[in-house]
C-alpha cells in the first residue's frame, strides 16, 4: 500500500483481555487494520463489540493490570503493547490524543475553557503566555467559534454539549496530532449536532493532515465522512475497506444486514426491522464465526473454526467463507 | 453572585427566628414557675417582681414573646442565678477560649483527615487503605470523654508530657486582652509562654480532633474514588498529564467540593464536642461553662449559653456555604452545586 | 484484593462485637456472682484480672463488671427505644410530607430545618436540664433530633415514587394515599433505614452515654457506662479500670454497630474501581 512512515495507527492480530481476577476475558479477537496518515477510518459495530476497548488500549487509558494485550499495536512506530508508560505518556496529547463519548462530563467543572487547553499545551510544548493565548484563539476559531475570546474564559456548564464537544476537539488538536482517537462523540448529541461535529471533525481532517479514527454504531452516520470503515462483531473485524465499498457494496452478510436495517430507505431500499436473534455475550463466545447462527448464508464450516480474511479487492477484505463478492 | 449571596445570609434570619421560637417553648413548656426559674431560690419578692416585670410575665404571651426576641437580639438574657453577674458578659469572657480550642482543633483534623484519605485513596484497595479504615472506624466509635481521658491518663499521668488541665499554669504572664491564648502571647513576642499555651492546647485538640478525623479521612477518600471516576479523569489522563498533575490540579480541586460539605457536617461535633472536652480537661470555655450553668439550675445562662452556641452553629454552617461560592464556579454563576 | 476481603472482616467483626455486648446484657447474671450495687468497702478499688473481681472493684468496693453488664442493659435498651420511636416517627413524617407536597411537605421542611440547626446534644442537655431528669424526658431528648435523617431518607423515596407511574395505575385501580405509602413507599424504604439505623443506634448510644458521664442521663441510682467514666475520672491515677472498662464497653458496642452499618450499606450499593491510570 502505502510505506510505513504513513500508517500512523496499525493493529496486527490485536487480541485484548480483560483481567477478571483469575480468569482474562477476550474481548477484542485478532484484529488487524491499519489508518494512514490524514484518513478518516470509522470502526463500527453494536456494543458488546470490543470497539470501546479497542479505543481505549490504543491510549492506554486501561493500566496493564487490567487489560493484557496480545498481538501490536502501533501508534506513530511505538509498539503501545510492550511500550512503559512514561513512554506512552509522552505520546498522550501529542502524537495521539482522543475524544470522548460525553461531553457533559468530558471537561473539568472548576476550570476555564482557557485554563484546559492551556494546560493541554503546556504539557508538551514551551510557548510563551501571549503565544498560547494566540494559539488558544486559533484553535477555538478552527472549531469554528464565532467569538473565541468569550468562549475561552467560559465555564464548562456555561456551555451546551456540542460547544463542549467542540472544545474537547480544539483541545485535542492542540498539539498538532498525527491521530485523533474520536470515541462515540455524537452519540450523546441531537442529530443536527452531530453533522456539525462531524463536518468540522473532516474539514480538519484535510487541513492539518491528521487522521481520525472514528469509533461509532451507526454505520449511516459515518457513511459521508469517512475514508474507510471497519465493521466489528463479537469482537472480530468482519469487513474492512473503502467506505464507498463497504457502503454500497458490503462483502459480508453482517455488514449487509446492518444496512437493510438503517433507516435511509431512499438510499437502500427496503428497510428491515432488525437482525434475527441476539449479539453473543462476551463471556459466551464460541468458536467459528460468531454471526453464523444469524447469518443467512452460513454453512457448517462457519463454526468450525477461526475464519481466515478473505481478500475481495484491492480495498477490501471481509472474514468470511461465503462472502458476497 | 452577589444576588445569591445575599439570598443566603437572608434565608439565615427565619432560621434564627425559628430556633428564638423553639427556645421560648422550651422555657415556657418546663415545669415551675417562670418567676422561679429566672430568680435564685433565696431571692426576695421584690426582686421576683421586679423580674417577672422585666420580663413580662403576667403580660399576654405574644408580648412576652416579644420582649423575649427583643432581649435575645440584644444579647441580653438577664443575670446568672448562680454567679450573679450579665449572663452576657460571662460569655463574652469564655468565649475566645472555645472558639480558640475548636479553631486548633478544626485544623489538626482537617490537616490529619485529609492526608490520611488522600494516602487511602492512592493506595486503594492495598493494606494501607484498610489499615487508614479501621482508624477511621475507630476514631469515630471512641466516644471522646473516654479519649480524653485515656490521654489523660497516658500523656499525663502515666509520661508526664502533658498537662491536663486549664490553658496556662496558674500566674503565667499573658499580654494583651483578645482571650485568644495563641494570637496574644505570640503578638506580644511571649514565647515561653506561648509554648505553655501549645502545650496546654494539645490534649484538649487532640481529643476533639480524634472525633471527626476518621470521617474526614473516609470521605476525603471516597470523593477522590468519585472523582476519579469521572470523565474528565480520562480526559486529563489523554492529554498525557502526568499522575501527579492529575490529582493536583483536577482531583483534588474537586473532592475539596464534598470534603467541604463534610466538614460542614462535622461542624456539629465539633462544637458539642468542645462541651464534654471543656470539662474534662477543665477549659475556661463556654462548653464548662453551660456545664456548670445546667447542674446549678441556672436557667438565665443555660438559655445565654444555648443561644450562643447555636447561633455559632447556625453562622458557621453558613460560612461554609460561602466557601462553596470560592471554590465551585457553577455556584458561583447560580448553576447549583454538584453534590 | 485486600478490599473484598476486608468487607467480609467488617462484618464479622461487627457481629462479633455486636454479640459480645449483647451476650453480656442478656446473659450477665449467669457470669458473675456479683450485683451491681452490691458495697463492699474492705475490698474498694481492687485491681482487675482476679478470679474475684474479674474487671477490678471501684471505690465502693463494687463489682466492675457487674456494673458494666447493667450499665449495658441501660444503654442498650435506651438506645434500642429512641432508635425506634425515631425511625418510626421519621419515616412516618417524611413519607407523609414527600409524598403529599404541598403545604405540609413545606411545614415538615421548616420544621427540619430548625431542629437542625441546633448542634447535637446541645437540646437533649438542654431538655433534661429544664425538664427534669427522668427516664421518658431522657428518651424524648435524645430523640428530638434523631429523626431527621429518617425524614429525610423517607421523603426522598417517597418524593420520587410519587412521580412514578405504578402509582398512578394504583391510584386508577382506586387505592388510596394510606394503602399507597404502606404498600409502596415504605417497603423500599426499609432496607435503607436499617442501615440509618445502625448508624444512629451507634450515635444514640454516645449521645446517653454523654449525657450520663455529665450526669445528666438516666436517673442516678442505676450503673450506666457514661456514669461509671465519670466516676472513675477522679480516680484515673489510682485505679485506672474503673474509667477504663466502661469505655471499652461503649468503644465495642460503637465500633461493632458502625462497622455492620456500613457492611450492611456497602451491600445495598458497591462501589467499582479507581479509574486512575
Amino acid at each position: 500500500m502505502s510505506n510505513s512512515s504513513d500508517i500512523v495507527l496499525e493493529a496486527k492480530n490485536l487480541s485484548l483481555f480483560l483481567r477478571l481476577g483469575g480468569k482474562d476475558l477476550k474481548v477484542v479477537d485478532n484484529v488487524s487494520f491499519r489508518v494512514a496518515r490524514g484518513e478518516f477510518f470509522a470502526l463500527v459495530g453494536e456494543s458488546g463489540s470490543g470497539k470501546t476497548m479497542i479505543a481505549r488500549a490504543i491510549m492506554r487509558l486501561i493500566p496493564p493490570s487490567r487489560l493484557r494485550i496480545e498481538g501490536s499495536l502501533t501508534v506513530a512506530g511505538v509498539d503501545v503493547a510492550q511500550a512503559k508508560e512514561d513512554v506512552v505518556r509522552r505520546l498522550r496529547g501529542k502524537a495521539m490524543s482522543m475524544i470522548f463519548q460525553e461531553p457533559m462530563t468530558s471537561l473539568n467543572p472548576i476550570m476555564t475553557v482557557e485554563e484546559q487547553i492551556a494546560e493541554a499545551i503546556s504539557t508538551h510544548q514551551n510557548l510563551s503566555t501571549a503565544e498560547r493565548r494566540a494559539k488558544i484563539t486559533q484553535l477555538l476559531t478552527d472549531v469554528r467559534f464565532a467569538d473565541p475570546g468569550k468562549v475561552a474564559g467560559q465555564y464548562p456548564h456555561e456551555l451546551s454539549g456540542g460547544m463542549r464537544q467542540r472544545v474537547m476537539i480544539a483541545m485535542a488538536l492542540a498539539n498538532d496530532p498525527a491521530l485523533l482517537i474520536a470515541d462515540e462523540p455524537t452519540t450523546a448529541l441531537d442529530a443536527t449536532i452531530q453533522q456539525s461535529i462531524l463536518d468540522i471533525l473532516r474539514s480538519l481532517q484535510e487541513r492539518k493532515n491528521v487522521s481520525v479514527f472514528f469509533i461509532s454504531h451507526d454505520l449511516a452516520l459515518v457513511n459521508r465522512y469517512a475514508n474507510r470503515i471497519g465493521v466489528l462483531y463479537g469482537g472480530v473485524l468482519m469487513e474492512d475497506g473503502a467506505a464507498d465499498d463497504v457502503i454500497r457494496r458490503p462483502a459480508h452478510p453482517y455488514t449487509d444486514a446492518l444496512l437493510s436495517c438503517m433507516p435511509r430507505a431512499r438510499l437502500f431500499g427496503q428497510r428491515q426491522a432488525g437482525i434475527e436473534g441476539n449479539v453473543p455475550r462476551v463471556d459466551n463466545w464460541f468458536e467459528g464465526c460468531r454471526f453464523a447462527p444469524r447469518c443467512a448464508k452460513s454453512g457448517e464450516k462457519c463454526s468450525l473454526g477461526p475464519i481466515g480474511v478473505a481478500p475481495i479487492s484491492q480495498t477490501q477484505s471481509a472474514r468470511c467463507l461465503y462472502p458476497l463478492r | 453572585m452577589l444576588r445569591a449571596i445575599l439570598l443566603r445570609l437572608g434565608g439565615v434570619i427565619p432560621v434564627l427566628f425559628l430556633v428564638a421560637c423553639g427556645i421560648f417553648a422550651l422555657l415556657h413548656l418546663a415545669p415551675g414557675d417562670a418567676a422561679s426559674l429566672l430568680a435564685s431560690a433565696d431571692a426576695g419578692e421584690a426582686e421576683v417582681t421586679r423580674l417577672r416585670a422585666l420580663w413580662g410575665l403576667d403580660q399576654p404571651l405574644h408580648v412576652q414573646f416579644g420582649r423575649f426576641l427583643l432581649n435575645i437580639a440584644r444579647f441580653d438574657f438577664g443575670t446568672s442565678l448562680r454567679y450573679q453577674e450579665p449572663v452576657i458578659s460571662m460569655i463574652g469572657e469564655r468565649l475566645p477560649a472555645t472558639l480558640e480550642l475548636a479553631a486548633v482543633a478544626l485544623t489538626i483534623a482537617a490537616v490529619a483527615g485529609v492526608s490520611l484519605g488522600v494516602v487511602a485513596a492512592l493506595k486503594k484497595g492495598k493494606l494501607t487503605d484498610g489499615i487508614v479504615s479501621v482508624v477511621a472506624v475507630a476514631g469515630v466509635s471512641a466516644p471522646s470523654f473516654w479519649v480524653g481521658i485515656l490521654f489523660v491518663l497516658l500523656f499525663s499521668a502515666e509520661l508526664n508530657l502533658l498537662p491536663s488541665g486549664g490553658r496556662l499554669p496558674f500566674g503565667t504572664p499573658i499580654d494583651g486582652n483578645s482571650g485568644f491564648y495563641l494570637f496574644d502571647s505570640l503578638a506580644h513576642g511571649q514565647f515561653e509562654t506561648f509554648q505553655l499555651v501549645l502545650l496546654h492546647l494539645a490534649l484538649p485538640a487532640l481529643t476533639l480532633a480524634a472525633g471527626m478525623v476518621g470521617i474526614i479521612a473516609r470521605i476525603t477518600r471516597s470523593a477522590l474514588v468519585d472523582v476519579g471516576q469521572e470523565d474528565f479523569i480520562s480526559t486529563a489522563v489523554a492529554k498525557g498529564l502526568s499522575r501527579r498533575a492529575i490529582v493536583r490540579r483536577h482531583l483534588l480541586p474537586n473532592a475539596a467540593i464534598p470534603i467541604s460539605t463534610i466538614i460542614g457536617l462535622e461542624l456539629g461535633v465539633l462544637i458539642s464536642g468542645t462541651i464534654i472536652v471543656e470539662v474534662i480537661f477543665s477549659w475556661p470555655g463556654v462548653g464548662s461553662l453551660l456545664y456548670q450553668a445546667v447542674t446549678a439550675r441556672d436557667t438565665p445562662l443555660t438559655t445565654g449559653v444555648v443561644v450562643v452556641y447555636t447561633t455559632l452553629f447556625i453562622a458557621l454552617n453558613v460560612l461554609i456555604d460561602l466557601f462553596y461560592f470560592v471554590i465551585d464556579p457553577r455556584v458561583r454563576s447560580g448553576a447549583g452545586a454538584s453534590t | 484484593m485486600i478490599a473484598a476481603r476486608f468487607l467480609q472482616v467488617k462484618f464479622l467483626v461487627g457481629a462479633l462485637c455486636i454479640g459480645l455486648i449483647a451476650l453480656m446484657a442478656i446473659g450477665g447474671d449467669f457470669l458473675t456472682p456479683h450485683n451491681p450495687d452490691d458495697q463492699d468497702l474492705l475490698a474498694s478499688l481492687q485491681p482487675p484480672f482476679t478470679w474475684e473481681h474479674v474487671l477490678g472493684t471501684d471505690q465502693l468496693g463494687r463489682d466492675i463488671f457487674a456494673r458494666m453488664v447493667s450499665g449495658a442493659r441501660v444503654s442498650l435498651a435506651i438506645a434500642l427505644s429512641v432508635v425506634l420511636i425515631s425511625g418510626v416517627l421519621g419515616v412516618l413524617l417524611g413519607a407523609i410530607s414527600g409524598y403529599l407536597s404541598g403545604w405540609r411537605d413545606v411545614v415538615l421542611q421548616k420544621i427540619v430545618e430548625t431542629f437542625w440547626a441546633f448542634p447535637p446534644i446541645l437540646l437533649a442537655i438542654a431538655i433534661v436540664a429544664l425538664f427534669g431528669q427522668t427516664l421518658p424526658n431522657l428518651i424524648i431528648a435524645l430523640t428530638i433530633q434523631r429523626w431527621i435523617p429518617y425524614a429525610r431518607l423517607a421523603r426522598a423515596q417517597a418524593m420520587s415514587l410519587r412521580s412514578r407511574e405504578f402509582i398512578a395505575a394504583s391510584k386508577i385501580m382506586g387505592g388510596g394515599t394510606v394503602w399507597i405509602l404502606r404498600k409502596h413507599v415504605v417497603p423500599n424504604l426499609i432496607a435503607s433505614a436499617i442501615v440509618v439505623a445502625t448508624f444512629t443506634m451507634a450515635t444514640a448510644i454516645i449521645a446517653e452515654a454523654s449525657l450520663s458521664f455529665l450526669g445528666l442521663g438516666v436517673p442516678p441510682g442505676t450503673a450506666t457506662w457514661g456514669g461509671m467514666l465519670a466516676d472513675g475520672r477522679s480516680y484515673i491515677t489510682r485505679a485506672w479500670w474503673l474509667a477504663v472498662f466502661p469505655g471499652v464497653g461503649i468503644f465495642i458496642t460503637v465500633i461493632g454497630l458502625n462497622l455492620l452499618g456500613d457492611w450492611l450499606r456497602d451491600q445495598l450499593d458497591p462501589k467499582t474501581d479507581l479509574n486512575l491510570v
